[in-house]
């Protein structure tokens, strides 16, 4: 639940993690992220045009782990901490 | 005396718009060389005075000007430096860029992109204005792209920077912030020393866009201001919602955001490095928001962010770029609007390594040197040319209000003259009473104040007629010579005058003309006179202190027998044009760093002139220059950028030197008096001299001194001269019509002097010592 930025840093082994925004990212040109609703559905931040995160719908969300997106395709949350989430990207 | 062929096109003249007695003098004319500026006999020198100091002139020997005697070797040597940074190196293999291609990021996958302009437009439609705001400026955009090329001259935009802080360390120092105004300054003029990187394959792109910045010298209330504001927050780390922007959210409100790039520097949370608003938004938010620590290069400024190329970035979205891979996440579909950066999947991070192929784009591959990437600071050195066209058109099209032309519409600085206008539908006045008072009036947009006739007294008992520069809105520096012949200063400072409204601050000096000013930047001023011995001298205001001091000048040589010409066409660029003793035109220019073509040496520019030389810049690198022959025709030079032309004859028999003014590029209009005295008028509107090459336009009046002419906005000017009745006159062309009629004069008052100082008639018996004047007697001095 709630929104969650890419911490591109601690990638590893085809996994993308995720962090609060109070965590202590280094600066980036940009970061994406994820923010998982209530009502089930999921919103994207991709980089914005003018480099403010731009929200955009991605999905929907299962209690499973289970990200179904807009655009196609699944994700799945592999882990999940209050203050790490670790995502596959599935193509 | 060498003669170059000029443009005189032939021997017949325009009856139509002949000047009155044009014809009786024509066949005098007639009798000239084919080519170049009559030569004369001393006996048709204007006055026996002036024809004996010829003849000492030459008979002191090696105390001609110096480079000049005759032609001399003072060719074009050195010249008007010539396009400077733009060209740059080559830059070679990308290899020295070395480094990771990517940073090894996993960004989402790639599908999503079908998506992207379903939801685009969706964000768009939730903001109708905004999103007809965009739409306009887009066309506005591409129809100002496909335009005439673009304005030659150098836009400076004004920045004030909100320091927002919460812990100590984020109140970066002014040093932190002089660094990132220096790092714009050379993006944005191509002269960033990193440019080198660039492949040979993308060298043919790179754009100086033309740009420049500098901290606010006057805040929205007409102070004095350092253009940076420091407020304390208990904000921790601010985000994207724009709170830093409000003084009610712990940020602080912007200034006016039409006149002034607002950048508002804090501790962004989330890692972000900095975020922009577009062109077309809501005028409460509109600038830039950069991380301390991505903010110049020292301070709190951290790797690789530490070269100040976060805000080049935010700047160019303030300034319309979008992002060179089209904010489509990273598919090929989305454009940035600009047909020279190739097309390109997503952003590039890290340093990547030449090439970087994407959206087949090879070889040569993404772009990623451009700053509108994602590199680190130290990969992305340039914009292109479309790039820097789409800036100008934000610049022309939507940014109107930015003043980035500084008062007249042309891209040069402001002239310093009698008359000046130190921003739109401003205008002021400064004439000597027949007190020799200095007194004062101006158009305050709506009317002429203190009255139509009336005028501000302001003291002082004055030898030359005002001379004014305005360096800045709401700022003018006025100077005059004293019954000493002392040069004497007053200035307004958006509230006050200094040091007192009749007050005036000593400059030392015994000068022999009347002062020429000129300012080439904020805070800047640069007087040029001659001394008792006819060299030319200088003093400057370098913002803090007066050089070489109060009361010095540097000595420039010459023996000048005309008053000093002075042009700046940008920024740390002087020229001065001065009459020899052989009537010739002289030339010399400060590059920023040397004068040339030495520190008292001159380049000689022909010609045998009976006017001082007058000289306007409409652009950067170009110079146009009028002069009065023997003949009392108009003659026309250039400097193109990179040549002298000939001598342009342009008919007519005047009476006055002329006044010169431009409104814009390519664009000159040329007033004289006639032998009527009444006032003709020329112009070059681009391709063709109208109302023809040797023809004038009459525009009536009996003028008892040579008009002032300024303009305060692009196909505007406003004419001045004085009538026999000693009143002040004025007429004005306000795009479409003179005012009050082509041949009518609105009065305004005033009982006017027409008292100046002219060179004086005798040599001194010796050379100065450098950086002091000579002494001289009143009687040296020549007045009429
Ligand atoms: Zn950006």
């Amino acid at each position: 639940m709630g929104r969650w930025t890419h911490s591109f840093e601690e990638d590893h082994d085809g996994i993308s993690v995720y962090r609060r925004d109070d965590f202590a990212f280094p600066p980036a040109r940009g970061r994406r992220g994820v923010e998982f609703r209530p009502d089930g559905t999921l919103v994207e931040y991709a980089f914005g045009r003018g480099d403010a995160p731009e929200p955009r719908p991605g999905g929907h969300w299962s209690d499973d782990g289970l990200i179904t997106r807009s655009a196609g395709g699944t994700a799945r949350i592999v882990a999940a901490e209050p203050d790490r989430l670790e995502i596959i990207w599935q193509d | 005396m060498p003669r170059k062929a000029n443009g005189r096109a032939g021997k017949h003249r325009d009856d139509d718009y002949r000047m009155p007695g044009d014809a009786a003098a024509g066949q005098g004319a007639n009798g000239q060389p084919e080519s170049g500026m009559p030569m004369t006999g001393m006996d048709s020198a204007p006055g026996s005075a002036g024809a004996g100091d010829m003849s000492s002139g030459g008979a002191a020997g090696g105390a001609g000007m110096s480079g000049g005697g005759q032609a001399g070797g003072a060719g074009m040597s050195g010249g008007a430096g010539a396009a400077g940074g733009a060209g740059m190196s080559g830059g070679g293999s990308a290899g020295g860029a070395g480094m990771s291609g990517t940073d090894g990021r996993i960004e989402n996958p790639t599908r999503r992109q079908c998506g992207v302009m379903d939801v685009h437009r969706r964000l768009l439609s939730t903001s109708p204005e905004y999103a007809a705001a965009r739409s306009a400026i887009e066309n506005a955009t591409s129809l100002y792209a496909a335009g005439p090329p673009r304005f030659t001259g150098i836009a400076r935009i004004p920045c004030v920077v909100h320091v927002v802080w919460n812990t100590a360390a984020q109140n970066i120092s002014q040093a932190q912030i002089d660094s990132q105004i220096d790092v714009l300054n050379r993006d944005f003029r191509a002269t960033n020393s990193d440019i080198g990187i660039v492949p040979a394959a993308f060298t043919g792109l790179i754009a100086d866009s033309r740009i420049e910045f500098h901290l606010a010298t006057v805040d929205p209330n007409g102070n004095p201001t350092s253009g940076v504001t420091r407020t304390q927050t208990s904000t921790a780390s601010f985000g994207t919602d724009d709170k830093v922007k409000k003084s009610s959210t712990g940020g602080i409100d912007p200034w006016a955001t039409d006149r002034y790039l607002n950048i508002w520097v804090c501790q962004l949370g989330g890692g972000l490095l900095g975020y922009a608003q577009f062109p077309g938004g809501p005028a409460n938010t509109d600038g830039v928001v950069i991380l301390h620590s991505g903010f110049g290069t020292n301070g709190t400024a951290a790797a690789p962010f530490d070269l100040g190329r976060t805000t080049t970035h935010e700047v160019g979205h303030y300034l319309n770029l979008f992002h060179i891979w089209g904010d489509d996440g990273s598919g090929c579909s989305g454009s940035d609007e600009c047909a020279d950066t190739p097309n390109a999947a997503g952003p590039n991070f890290g340093v990547p390594t030449f090439p970087h192929v994407t959206c087949s784009n090879g070889p040569n591959g993404d772009l990623f040197y451009d700053y509108m990437d994602y590199t680190d600071d130290r990969g992305m050195v340039m914009f292109t040319n479309d790039q820097a066209t789409r800036m100008e058109a934000c610049l022309d099209t939507v940014r109107t209000n930015l003043p980035v032309y500084a008062g007249a519409g042309a891209g040069t600085p402001e002239p310093a003259g009698s008359v000046v206008s130190w921003g739109a539908n401003r205008l002021d006045a400064f004439v000597l009473g027949t007190d020799l008072a200095m007194y004062h009036k101006w158009w305050d947009g709506a009317s002429w104040e203190p009255s139509v006739a009336g005028y501000e007294y302001m003291g002082g008992v004055c030898m030359s007629a005002p001379e004014v520069a305005s360096w800045s809105p709401d700022r003018l520096d006025a100077f005059v010579l004293g019954t000493d012949h002392a040069l004497y200063h007053k200035w307004w400072d958006g509230s006050d005058w200094g040091p007192s409204v009749t007050g005036y601050e000593y400059l030392g000096g015994v000068c022999m003309s009347p002062p020429q000013l000129a300012t080439w930047g904020p805070n800047r001023l640069d007087a040029f006179v001659l001394g008792t011995d006819r060299a030319l001298y200088h003093k400057w205001w370098d913002g803090s202190n007066w050089g070489p001091s109060v009361t010095g000048y540097e000595y420039l040589g010459g023996i000048c027998m005309s008053p000093p010409e002075v042009v700046a066409w940008g920024s740390d660029r002087l020229d001065v044009f001065v009459l020899g003793t052989d009537n010739a035109v002289y030339h010399k220019w400060w590059d920023g760093s040397n004068w040339g073509p030495s520190a008292t040496g001159y380049e000689y520019l022909g010609g045998v002139c009976a006017s001082p030389p007058r000289v306007v810049a409409w652009g950067e690198n170009r110079l146009d220059m009028f002069v009065i022959g023997t003949d009392s025709a108009l003659y026309h030079k250039w400097w193109d950028g990179s040549a002298w032309s000939g001598w342009e004859y342009m008919g007519g028999i005047c009476t006055t030197a002329p006044t010169v003014v431009s409104w814009d590029a390519n664009r000159l209009d040329v007033f004289v008096l006639g032998t009527d005295s009444a006032l003709y008028h020329k112009w070059w509107d681009g391709s063709a001299w109208g109302p023809s090459l040797t023809g004038y336009e009459y525009m009536g009046g009996l003028c008892t001194d040579e008009p002032r002419v300024v303009s305060w906005a692009a196909n505007r000017l406003d004419v001045f001269v004085t009538g026999t009745d000693k009143q002040l006159y004025h007429k004005w062309w306000d795009g479409s019509n003179w005012g009050p009629g082509v041949t009518g004069y609105e009065p305004l008052g005033g009982v006017i002097s027409d008292f100046r100082v002219t060179v004086p008639s005798a040599l001194p018996e010796s050379m100065p010592a450098s950086g002091t004047m000579p002494g001289a007697t009143m009687e040296q001095a020549v007045l009429r």
